[in-house]
Parts: structure tokens; sequence; C-alpha cells
């Protein structure tokens, strides 16, 4: 038996285990800060214009002009990578702000009231849920013509239903605690338990899944440019790029390589902060300093 | 440790010296360096309370530390150095040589697996088990059931959730004795069983060592337990062991100060409440329930079974006196606990009525914004679980002032609040300081105590403790009943629910008894425990530990 103040519990174990993300922590803030940066600024930074056609050059390799070469028109890849962060980044926060603060709430309400309310709120769930995502999109993305931002709206759409199932249980485990019934007898109202006693500690949950939510949510995005669907063609975007650029591959691989590795190392580091944040707001809802 | 004839020594069942268990990454000393022994056919109990180390000890000699936590000594056991031992010789002495029965029997079994496989696969693994075949080896299942009290012959059957705790136990015990142990270690055994079931366990454990002259090591925090089951007591206290005696010799004359305070603070069943209530019987009643009946809704599939069974609460008739403070006191599963949710609000009785104060509380929902409001400052609880009873992601002082907050109709200026904060804090005992901390950074009896004020701050007349005394260590324990004594000068009458006879006596001036959801006896406290009439309330007094071999049965 283990006194919950047992040594396995106490600060100094929870510090060995902060030692091992070692560097992996500032690297992935490093990233997703430069990542930020160029999201605002990208257009700015940007050496020469994205758009700007070089017919005389077309798919040329690495040069001091054209630090990753160009494609097949001749435009420099740098200045559209950089250009391109911004439609990259921006739908995924969007669509990741979205999903958790509606998920959050149905979880809130299906988990806390229980009942008829969570009943209704968890078919209507399951019933998003159990569609065929891609399929989904392809179709509505056709029904109304297009654009970036439709992609965004049907993204939520079908991403909600996760974060509610995942919110709504972590409320429930919170539901049944002592510490909720106390309130309750003291008279605290029900809003007031929902937001003020049950969400703070459902917190790290949610920070979690809102990450998660915004690598699931690019990588989608950018699989839809590959399809052509969501930005206009032309456009600089990683996925766009992708897709435009893989005839390039022998001529000037970097074309291609280099939204892909933008693709993977954004994701790969937002999803790490993910998990590094939740024991961060984990550790901090139950220790005192 | 006085110097021992070698050959002696050599004798001795288990040996330990110098045994050190760190916590490897701070380096800090949980078990400090302690030495001990194990007679043949002795039993020993190791006390102390939570946090003293005892269980780490059972855990280091058992090679079974848990991550991060390194051992080292010197252990002999039958006269030979275990302490090199790799994994693999070690596990061949658990089990052949050392069996270990853990506090709660359900965890302890693979939820998977019925009884009879548990115990066979235990068989199976000895030398002689394995060339057993099917009909030998459940002659050999049965037998051993049998050694252990277990004759009903559906039990192997059994998946453990089939089983109750005290069954369970008696499993794990037999499971623990496959392999003929030549000692037992116990580590809280009977702490997550009801008082009427401890004492089967622990009766059964004794005569199971006395027949089998098998060398037993009790882990408890329980003095009582550990003076009528064992013939030496070792005190430990924050990784030492600060006291050896036997029982006698400890009670009257224990030398080390941690244990006349451990002794002090387990009470002694005859302590009745110090200052007897003014008020008498016909005082009018503060709290009517009236023939309060609730049927907890099963789904479907269980309802066949359902309606053989009993209702959580039937016919349920109570009166507390303003003043005179009322326990309530059963087995667990008897409705207690669902009965005072039902005076909350948090569950709505089948039928019957609840009056408090004269407010009709059988229907919280139906009651207007202001008599909801006189109820909730009317009653208060104090649960049995500190740790999750204060909701982690506040301060104390944020938990207290939203209390005060729904107590009053007009707002108190910040001063106010914080004001009346701090009186809150200083009335269960604790400094100003607290305000500002997080439950985290407090103990299982400081949140308590923070509990207790949150309820105070309502100005309650009725508080209701769930059991909220049974999760504390003896010496807390103590200190938490001083508050709640004083509590009761103050004016606020109890409700007291426990299982445990010896708080009942301490704290409540009647005393109610309810078994499987029926009150079955009720009278005055003294009346009720010394003049016992009902079956139940015998059993429940035949329950309290005495602290003498006696207790147990036999010498």
């Amino acid at each position: 038996m283990m006194p919950p103040e047992a040594p396995e519990h106490d600060a100094s174990a929870v510090g060995s285990r902060s030692a091992r993300w070692g560097v992996l922590v500032p690297v992935c803030v490093a990233v997703t800060g430069v990542v930020v940066v160029l999201a605002v600024l990208g257009g700015w930074l940007a050496p020469q214009d994205p758009d700007h056609q070089n017919l005389l050059s077309p798919a040329a390799g690495p040069s001091s002009e054209h630090w990753l070469g160009t494609d097949d028109l001749g435009r420099d890849i740098f200045s559209r990578i950089l250009t391109g962060t911004r439609s990259a980044v921006v739908g995924p926060i969007v669509a990741a702000i979205g999903v958790t603060i509606i998920g959050l709430l149905l979880g809130l309400l299906a988990g806390f009231h229980g009942g008829r309310l969570e009943a209704v709120i968890m078919r209507i769930v399951d019933l998003v849920y159990a569609m065929p995502a891609l399929l989904v999109i392809i179709v509505l993305i056709g029904l109304f013509s297009g654009g970036y931002w439709a992609a965004v709206g049907v993204l939520v759409l079908l991403a909600t239903p996760g974060t509610t199932r995942i919110l709504r249980a972590a409320v429930l485990a919170q539901r049944g605690l002592p510490y909720v019934e106390a309130a309750r007898t003291v008279g605290v109202s029900n809003r007031r338990l929902i937001f003020v006693h049950v969400a703070p500690n459902v917190l790290p949950t949610v920070v979690t899944s809102f990450l998660l939510e915004f690598v699931g949510a690019l990588v989608a995005l950018s699989a839809l440019s590959f399809l052509g669907l969501g930005v206009p063609p032309g456009s600089p975007d990683w996925g766009r790029m992708l897709a435009e650029n893989r005839g390039l591959l022998e001529l000037n691989p970097w074309a291609v390589l280099a939204p892909a590795l933008m693709l993977m190392v954004t994701a790969t580091a937002v999803t790490v902060l993910g998990d590094w944040l939740y024991e961060r707001f984990e550790k901090a809802r139950t220790s005192n300093d | 440790m006085p110097d021992v004839d070698p050959r002696q020594r050599a004798d001795r069942l288990l040996d330990v010296e110098g045994l050190t268990v760190t916590h490897v990454g701070s380096g800090r000393l949980l078990v400090d360096g302690i030495g001990f022994h194990v007679e043949r056919g002795e039993s020993v109990a190791l006390v102390g309370e939570s946090g003293s180390g005892k269980s780490l000890t059972a855990r280091a000699l058992m090679a079974l530390l848990p991550r991060g936590l390194a051992a080292r000594g010197r252990v002999r056991f039958d006269g030979n150095e275990v302490s090199a031992h790799g994994e693999r010789q070690m596990m061949s002495l658990r089990g052949q040589h050392l069996g270990l029965l853990m506090q709660d029997p359900f965890t302890m079994l693979n939820p998977l697996t019925t009884a009879g496989t548990h115990l066979a696969e235990t068989l199976r693994s000895t030398t002689e088990g394995a060339s057993l075949d099917r009909s030998a080896l459940d002659a050999d299942i049965a037998r051993r059931l049998e050694e252990v009290g277990v004759v009903d012959p559906a039990v192997p059957d059994k998946y453990p959730f089939e089983l109750s705790g005290g069954m369970r136990q008696r499993i794990a015990l037999a499971t623990a004795l496959a392999k003929d142990p030549e000692l037992l270690i116990a580590d809280e055994p009977t702490a997550a069983l009801d008082t009427t079931t401890q004492r089967e366990v622990l009766r059964l454990l004794r005569r199971v060592q006395r027949e089998r002259e098998m060398g037993l090591l009790l882990i408890t925090h329980d003095l009582a337990v550990a003076f009528s089951l064992c013939e030496r007591i070792m005190v430990m206290k924050a990784g030492r062991i600060v006291e050896v005696a036997d029982p006698a010799t400890l009670r009257s004359s224990a030398r080390d100060p941690y244990t006349t305070r451990l002794l002090a603070a387990d009470l002694s069943f005859s302590d009745a409440r110090r200052e007897p209530a003014a008020r008498s019987v016909d005082a009018p009643p503060l709290l009517e329930v009236r023939n309060l009946s609730k049927d907890f809704p099963r789904p479907r599939r269980l309802r066949r079974a359902a309606a053989q069974g009993a209702s959580a609460l039937a016919d349920v008739s109570i009166t507390v006196t303003e003043g005179r403070s009322l326990g309530l006191v059963g087995e667990s599963g008897s409705g207690k606990s669902t009965l005072a949710r039902c005076i909350l609000g948090l569950e709505t009785p089948t039928s019957g009525s609840i009056r408090l104060d004269g407010l009709e509380l059988g229907r919280y929902g139906s009651l207007a914004k202001a008599e909801l409001r006189q109820a909730r400052g009317a009653v208060q609880c104090v649960f049995q679980d500190p740790y999750s009873t204060l909701n982690p992601a506040h301060s104390i002082s944020f938990i207290l002032t939203e209390a005060i907050r729904h107590r009053e109709t007009d707002e108190l200026s910040r001063e106010e609040e914080e004001q009346e904060v701090l009186e809150l804090l200083d009335q269960v005992g604790l400094p100003a300081t607290f305000a500002g901390r997080r439950p985290v950074a407090l103990s299982g009896g400081q949140r308590q105590r923070v509990a207790i004020a949150r309820s105070l701050a309502m100005k309650p007349r009725l508080l209701i403790c769930d059991e909220a005394l049974s999760a504390l260590d003896v010496s807390v324990r103590a200190q938490v009943l001083d508050v709640l004594e004083a509590v009761q000068a103050r004016g606020v009458t109890l409700l007291f629910i426990t299982h445990d006879l010896a708080v009942a006596r301490k704290v409540t001036d009647d005393l109610v008894v309810l078994y499987r959801g029926k009150v079955v006896e009720a009278g005055t406290t003294a009346e009720v425990l010394d003049n016992a009439q009902h079956d139940h309330t015998r059993s429940l007094l035949a329950a309290v530990p005495t602290g003498e071999p006696a207790w147990l049965g036999g010498r």
C-alpha cells in the first residue's frame, strides 16, 4: 500500500521525468516560433516575388540566387515556401480553435449533465464520426465549389466529434469526485460547477487536444491542397507545391523535399510540445509551485 | 539489538541487517538501516503510520520495490544470504519460501481468471505440482481452499468480481500458501475489509500460521490488530524501528514517545463522549426522516436479480435532536451513505420524507430558491476521501470564500471575506498561511480540516460526517476528532456515519444501527453499545479489535 505522499509521486521523481525531454523542448519551441514568425511575416521576408516566373531557368538546382532552386516555371522555391507558411498554418489554427471550443462546450454539457442531453449530443457525434471523412470533404467542397475556408469549415465539422468524446471522458472522470458534490452541497450553481470547478481540471486535456487538432488539420489541409481542393491552383502552398512539383524530383529535388520537410518538422514540433505541455499542466494542477 | 549467539542467529528464519531503501533520484533515505528477525513459527508485526516505510520494508524483502527505489543491506533467509541473489534466485525464493498477502484482494487477483485457475497456476509451477494430473490437482485445490475456510464447491469456478472482499482475501491467502512458504508477509491484509470480515480473516490467518508453524510478518497501521495476532511488535517511524517489544510490555510500558503517542491515539473502546449533550431526548427534532426508501434503477438485464435483492434503503426512520449528535453505524453496503446523500439532496429518495428545520427535503428539485439556500445552509457534509474532496485547481482561500459567498445573501467586502477565511482556518486548527496553498500541498488530515472549515463556512446546524475519519492515520484521526468535538461545542449537531464503534462512542449521544438498508437498533449510544439486542449489533461489537489474543479465539 502506497500512501498518496509516497516517494514515487514526489517532486524529485517528476524532475527526473522532465530530464528525459532534454533539448527536445527548446528545439521544438524554436521550430514552432520560426513557423509562427513566417506565418506572420513570410510574404515580406521572401527574397523574391513568389509568383515571378523565370522561364529561362526552369527546374534549376540550388544556387546563390535561388537557395532552394526553382520550379518548372522558374519560380523561386525558397520564397514560395516562406510565403506559403501562412496558408499552411492559419487554416489549421482556426480549425483547431473551432474544434476545441465546440468540442469543449459539447463535452462539458454531455459529460456534466448526462441523461437525455448527453444521449442526443453523443448520438449526433457518433453519426458524424461514422462518416468517411475524405469522401465527405471531396463531396462538400465540390458542392460548394471549393475554397480554402470551406475546407477549414468542413474540417471543423469532421474533427469535432473526436475532441468531444475525449473531453466528455475527461469531464466524466471529474464529475463523480467528492469535490464536485461538496461544491454542490454548498449551493454552487451548475454553470459555475462546470466552468469554475470542472473546466480547470480538464485544461491539460484541452491544451493537448488543441495542439493535436492543429497537427491533424495541418496535415489534412495540405492533403486537400495536394488533391487540388482548397487553395486555388498556382498559389504558394506546401501541399500544392508537393503535388505540382513531384515531376521535378530528379531535376530539383528541393522543390518537393522543402515543402514536405516543412510539414513534417512543423507537425512533429507541435506534437512534442503538446505532450510536454500536458505533463507541465498536469504537474501544475497537482503541485503547489 | 542485543548480542546473540551466532548459532542461534544462523537458525533464524529471517534475519535482516542494515536494510536501507533509497530514492535513487533524490538520494532520500526511506528506510534507514533497519535490522530485525523472525524466528521459525513466530508472528511479528511491523506497525507504523503511512509513510513510515513499513510497506517498503516488505517490498524490499520480496525484491518488489517500485521503480526508482533501491534497497541495500543483508537479508539472511534460513541461514542463507539472499541479498546477493539476482532476480532468478529471488523468484525461486518468492513463493517457495516467502508468501505475500497484500491489501487489496481485488487488484491482486487477475480479473479474467477464476479462483481455481489462480491456485492451479501457482501449484503447477512447483515441481510436485507440475506432475499432478487434473483430478489430483482439483483435489489439491479443494483441500487448500478448505484450509482457508472455503468449502463451497462453486468457488473455484468463480471470477474475482463474483466474490466478496473477504472471500477474495481467502483465495489470495490460499494462493500465497500454495507453495507452502516458511514465511508469510501480510501487508495490511484486512485494511480493505469490513470490520466483521476483518476478524474472520485475521482468525484464519492465525490458525493457518499456527497449524503450519509458519513465520508471519504482519504489516499494519492498527495496533490492536497487531497486539491480538502477534507475539512481537516492532514500531516503525520515519524509516527506523523505534521500539521492539511483546504486546504486554508495549502496552504497559512503552519506552519510545512515538509509541506512547500511537497508543494514546488509538482510542480505547470505553471512551465515552467527554461532554455529554445537555439537551434531553424530548427536545424538538432538527432532522426527521420518515419511512425513507431508496431503490437504484438497474440495467434491464439485471432487473430480475434486483427484484429479489434488497433496496439501498427500506423504510428507514431516524430523528436527530438539536444538540444531540447521532451516530449511524453499519457495514459497508448497509445504506449509511445513501441516507446521507438523500439528506444532502445528492440522491432523490424513492419514497418517504425528510424534514429538516421545517423544510421538506424529500424532493430537493422542487424547492424554491430561498428554501434551497436555507436547506444548503442548514446541513453540510464532510466526505470520506480527503484526497478528492477539495478541487485541486483552486487555493484553500478560494474554496472557503466560495462557501462564504454562497451563504451570504448580501455581498461581503473583500476584507470581511479574508477575515472570515482566517477565522475558519483557526477554528479547525490550521495556520493562516494555509489560505494561499493548494490542496496538493496538504496532508490528508489537513485536507480533512479544510473540508470541515468549508462546511462550517455555511454555518450549518447539522454536519454530516460520512466516514470522515476512516482514511486517516490514528494520530491524525485523534486531532481531527478534537476539531469535531470543538465543532460540537459550538452548537453544531453531528450526524456521524462510521463503521468504527470506538469513534462512534466517543462523539455521539445516540446511535442507529443499519443493516441491509433497515434500522435494526436505535437508542442512546451507551444503551446500544452496552446492551446490544440485535445480532448484527453484537457482531459489529465483537468485531472491534480488543488487542487481546482472546479476540481471535484460543489462547
